[in-house]
């Protein structure tokens, strides 16, 4: 259970980071980006995003600053950091890792 | 970087809170940006931007519990909420503060005490390496008494022959008259070994500590150290102390130093103001048993290795110190003494062995006021819960978590927790000073330091937490669970609701029986005690000590001199009689003996005290003639030797309550019994009474001139004393003498049983108090939330008593349910406490009906007025409120 959870909360920071790494982004416009980039295999609710947006920033892999968006609203807007720059690819040669070995798992089983 | 954030998230919560909230509003905008770009409307597009968001509260909820730091945030916010919050309802937070003041203030008194007495360290170095050599075995050869163990040639022995120490010190107890004449000054004092100061490890503050070469044969007088506490009381803190002296009867003794204020000695409870050198004491007598011994043990050597090596050498040091007049039989006894080793890293007390039990007992007392405290907050949480609910129902329907409110309702109780403890830390004190200043008196001074140390604040944290989970997590559990089901609907009154709380009056009436059982039990036995016929009256007696120095008058003329004082004081106006005898009733002293009687079947061994007295002592005293008559002036040295015995002596020596003209000896004399007396106490009141032989002292030849009088006075004690005084002084200028009332002795040797009478009756009345307030709380609540179904019934013309009866009924049952609990509870309760009792039965039928008609009758009193105010409500009012 909890392999699980660290799993799907790993699996989120990757993509937010990702998405964010395209370029700086609101939260509303990070969540249409993670859809459009994963082909809306994920739609990331307000419940998810914000807390983790935090929690990145927290850690000091993405930064923000207020801004406009393109409606002229003010917006909260997210960059990556050096450092989330560093996280992130860690995380997609862990990613690539697991999948991969995964990828394996499963074909020896069903040969 | 976590740290800074973590610090930021703390501090700038208030920031943080309008950034996300300015963060998430700006996403719904935009999403209903997104909505109008596909064609809605303003009002729609917002509409449909909200619904496709969700609730935002819990996504603000959750952003910040991600954070770091959230914790400590909203404990914050708790802490403030809740303190608005009490602050708001301040008779609520005070009823709930003092009652646990109250509670806590109790525990920790006598926490302080047992702190104290038994668990603090000596202030010295090291002292967990401390332990005191005793020397158990028959109390036959020896007079012993507190810290009086061994004699001076064992000490010398022990010292040199033993290997378990590495280093040992001796000590004795004294008391030291600071009034070179006249009336006599006491202070308390202390024998030293030389290296007594060296071995603890404490220097003197001023001058210089007693030494090895301070303690030598041949040092006279000696040298003294006084403590802080006599500087600054007798001398004022002078700078020039070193160069003063201490003026005493026999001489001058020089001061050679000022020991630091916190260094009391090794005896807790005590402290010493003058200390001497052993060689000052003049005692070195192999049968003068007055020395203690202590020391630090070898690095390895345990308590235990140390036991058993002084009890391996310990037949060999007898042996060799056995005292030369002891008979075979004594020498025998004095053969099977076994040395022992015990921990002494908390230094020595003999208060400890007699206030250990009554204070672990008060301690469990105490205990049980507490959960009465606690009882009593819990009910009035479950109250304010029940106010509280649409509130809370409000804030489950907004979002919050149950954890969260449980947690909310938790730090007000540990707020309500914190207030009460400091308060109850203040109370505290002030009790452990009040009962100090009952266990002292003006011959036996107690000191104690029940300062707060980490034992006392571990103690006092412990019970903070304890209460609160106590008072306040069961009425958070069930408050939130109700608002959960509340923020679906409407709230219903609630039996369940009810119950619980009853449940809580019912545990405080049989705490409070429990509480109440005790108290009366030892006000019972302080009044037997205190009432008791001791053989004696003690009532307008003074008992006068006249210490006079032998060596002015020549031994012959010293039998002379003791009748002439005595026929002075019985001329004194006001003096209706007076008499003197070598251990007055309750004086401290005892002379145990052991007679021989010639019977039919043999000789017998008898077991007795003595007390050698003059005429007119039994006449001073009153205590009644069964028999024959008193010592009279026919009495001489030459004359046959006469006695008088006590009934008991009678009954249990010779067989016979009517023994006159029967022979005993004490080894050197025989006597004849020419006069038998009614029984009386000797030592204590609490004694039973045991066999007496009563000698004339008109019959010793040379006797002692430290006289010992008992005088009746017809007039106040005041003057009387002050007559006393002058004609003393103007018998021998120099005699010393000190005076007490036999009254005041009876009082002081009370002074544990009116410690546990005052302070269980103090707890009894708190506990009574407060289970009267619990169920004044609970019949207060119950008529209020059937206030419309009373109006229904008066409306409909039902009796005043059947609404009484409506209101009561169950609180009688409830009440009935915590008596029997109560009761049953008492019983075995009152047995442990069995030997600190006198004269009452722990299961008396009589006092248990008496409390429980107490409880009751409180319990009803308290009932009484919101049962009142229920009968006049008004129908029309009541049905309206609804």
């Amino acid at each position: 259970m909890e392999h699980k959870t660290d799993l799907l909360q790993g699996t989120l920071d990757l993509l937010i980071l990702k998405a964010v790494a395209l370029g700086q982004n609101h939260g509303l416009g990070i969540s249409r980006r993670v859809a459009q980039i994963t082909q809306n295999a994920f739609d990331v609710k307000p419940g998810s995003l914000f807390p983790a947006l935090h929690r990145l920033e927290e850690r000091g892999w993405l930064a923000s600053s207020w801004g406009e968006s393109e409606t002229n609203r003010r917006a909260k807007y997210y960059r990556i950091t050096k450092s989330g720059q560093r996280q992130l690819e860690a995380e997609v040669r862990a990613w690539q890792r697991t999948a991969l070995a995964i990828g394996r798992a499963i074909e020896s089983t069903s040969s | 970087m976590r740290g800074i954030a973590w610090l930021k998230n703390l501090w700038g919560g208030r920031k943080l809170d309008k950034d996300l909230d300015d963060e998430l509003r700006g996403y719904v905008e935009q999403l209903s940006d997104e909505y109008r770009a596909r064609g809605y409307g303003p009002e729609a597009a917002l509409r449909a931007a909200r619904i496709e968001a969700g609730a935002i509260e819990p996504v603000k909820e959750q952003v910040r519990d991600a954070r770091s730091g959230a914790r400590m945030e909203t404990l914050w916010q708790d802490v403030r909420f809740g303190g608005r919050l009490l602050w708001r309802s301040p008779s609520f937070a005070l009823a709930a503060i003092v009652s646990l003041a109250l509670g806590i203030g109790a525990n920790s008194a006598v926490f302080g005490l047992l702190n104290a007495l038994r668990l603090r360290s000596l202030p010295v170095p090291s002292a967990q390496e401390l332990a005191e050599i005793r020397l158990d075995g028959p109390r036959c050869c020896r007079h012993t008494g507190r810290n009086k163990q061994v004699s001076l040639p064992l000490w010398n022995l022990i010292r040199t022959q033993q290997q378990a120490f590495a280093e040992l010190f001796a000590f004795a107890d004294t008391r030291v008259n600071l009034a070179p004449q006249g009336e006599v000054r006491y202070v308390e004092g202390l024998f030293v070994s030389g290296n007594f100061f060296q071995v603890l490890g404490v220097p003197a503050a001023l001058g210089r500590a007693i030494g090895p070469e301070d303690d030598r044969q041949g040092c006279g007088a000696g040298s003294a150290v006084i403590s802080h506490a006599l500087w600054q009381r007798e001398f004022g803190g002078t700078a020039d102390i070193l160069s003063r002296s201490i003026p005493t009867r026999t001489g001058q003794i020089p001061i050679i130093g000022v020991m630091p204020a916190g260094f009391f000695g090794v005896e807790v409870g005590r402290r010493f103001d003058v200390a001497l050198p052993l060689c000052a004491s003049g005692f070195g007598r192999p049968d003068h048993w007055w020395l203690a011994v202590m020391g630090r043990l070898k690095p390895g050597w345990t308590d235990d290795q140390a036991d058993a090596h002084l009890a391996a050498i310990g037949p060999e040091l007898l042996r060799a110190t056995t005292p030369p007049n002891y008979g075979a039989e004594q020498a025998k006894q004095f053969a099977t003494l076994r040395f022992s080793v015990h921990a002494a890293h908390n230094g020595v007390s003999p208060l400890r062995s007699r206030y250990e039990d009554p204070l672990l007992l008060l301690l469990a007392i105490a205990g049980l006021v507490l959960l009465t405290a606690c009882a009593n907050v819990a009910s009035l949480f479950l109250v304010r819960a029940t106010a509280r609910e649409s509130e809370l129902a409000l804030r489950v329907a907004l979002g919050a978590s149950r954890l969260r409110i449980i947690r909310q309702l938790l730090v007000e109780g540990a707020l309500i927790a914190i207030a009460g403890a400091t308060a109850g830390l203040v109370l505290a004190r002030l009790a452990a000073d009040g009962v100090m200043a009952l266990l002292s008196t003006p011959t036996d001074p107690i000191v104690l330091d029940v300062g707060a140390d980490w034992r006392v604040l571990a103690f006092q944290t412990s019970i903070v937490g304890l209460t609160t989970v106590a008072f306040a997590l069961a009425p958070a559990l069930r408050a939130t669970r109700r608002a959960q089901i509340a923020a679906g609907g409407r709230a219903t009154a609630s039996r369940e609701r009810v119950a619980m709380r009853e449940l809580l009056v019912a545990a405080q009436v049989a705490l409070s029986v429990v509480l109440v059982s005790a108290a009366m039990l030892f006000l019972v036995t302080f009044r037997n005690l205190a009432s008791l016929d001791a053989g004696f009256r003690t009532t307008d007696v003074l008992v006068a000590n006249v210490f006079m120095n032998d060596e002015r008058y020549p031994p012959e003329t010293r039998s002379a001199v003791q009748r002439e004082l005595t026929s002075r004081l019985a001329g004194i106006p006001g003096v209706d009689g007076a008499a003197h005898g070598s251990t007055p009733p309750l004086s401290g002293s005892n002379w145990d003996t052991v007679v021989r009687v010639m019977t039919p079947q043999g000789e017998i061994k008898a077991e007795t005290n003595r007390n050698q007295i003059s005429a007119d002592y039994f006449r001073v005293l009153q205590t009644p003639f069964l028999a024959g008559r008193d010592f009279s002036e026919r009495d001489t040295p030459s004359s046959p030797k006469v006695a008088v015995i006590n009934e008991t002596f009678a009954r249990k020596v010779f067989g016979d309550a009517m023994s006159l003209g029967r022979r005993f000896t004490d080894g050197a004399d025989d006597f004849e019994v020419v006069g038998i007396v009614g029984n009386s106490k000797q030592h204590a009141l609490r004694e039973d009474f045991r066999p007496i032989v009563y000698t004339a002292a008109s019959q010793v030849a040379q006797p002692g001139l430290t006289v010992r009088f008992v005088l009746r006075s017809r007039i106040d004690m005041g003057p009387t004393m002050d007559s006393v005084r002058r004609a003393v002084a103007e018998f021998d200028p120099t005699a010393g003498m000190r005076f007490a009332t036999l009254d005041g002795l009876a009082t002081d040797s009370l002074q544990r049983e009116r410690l546990m009478a005052s302070l269980s009756g103090f707890f009894g009345i708190i506990a009574i108090v407060l289970a009267a307030v619990g169920v004044y709380g609970v019949v207060s609540y119950t008529a209020a939330s059937r206030r419309r179904e009373i109006g229904i019934r008066l409306a409909l013309g039902a009796r005043g008593a059947h609404v009484v009866r409506a209101v009561l009924g169950r609180l009688a049952l409830v009440v009935g349910a915590g008596l029997v609990c109560g009761l049953v509870l008492a019983m075995p309760a009152n047995a442990a406490a069995r030997s600190l009792l006198y004269g009452v039965d722990p299961r008396e039928p009589w006092l248990m009906a008496l409390i429980a008609v107490v409880i009751a009758g409180s319990g009803l009193l308290a009932a009484a007025v919101p049962a009142h105010r229920a009968l006049r409500t008004d129908p029309v009012i009541a049905l309206r409120t609804e």
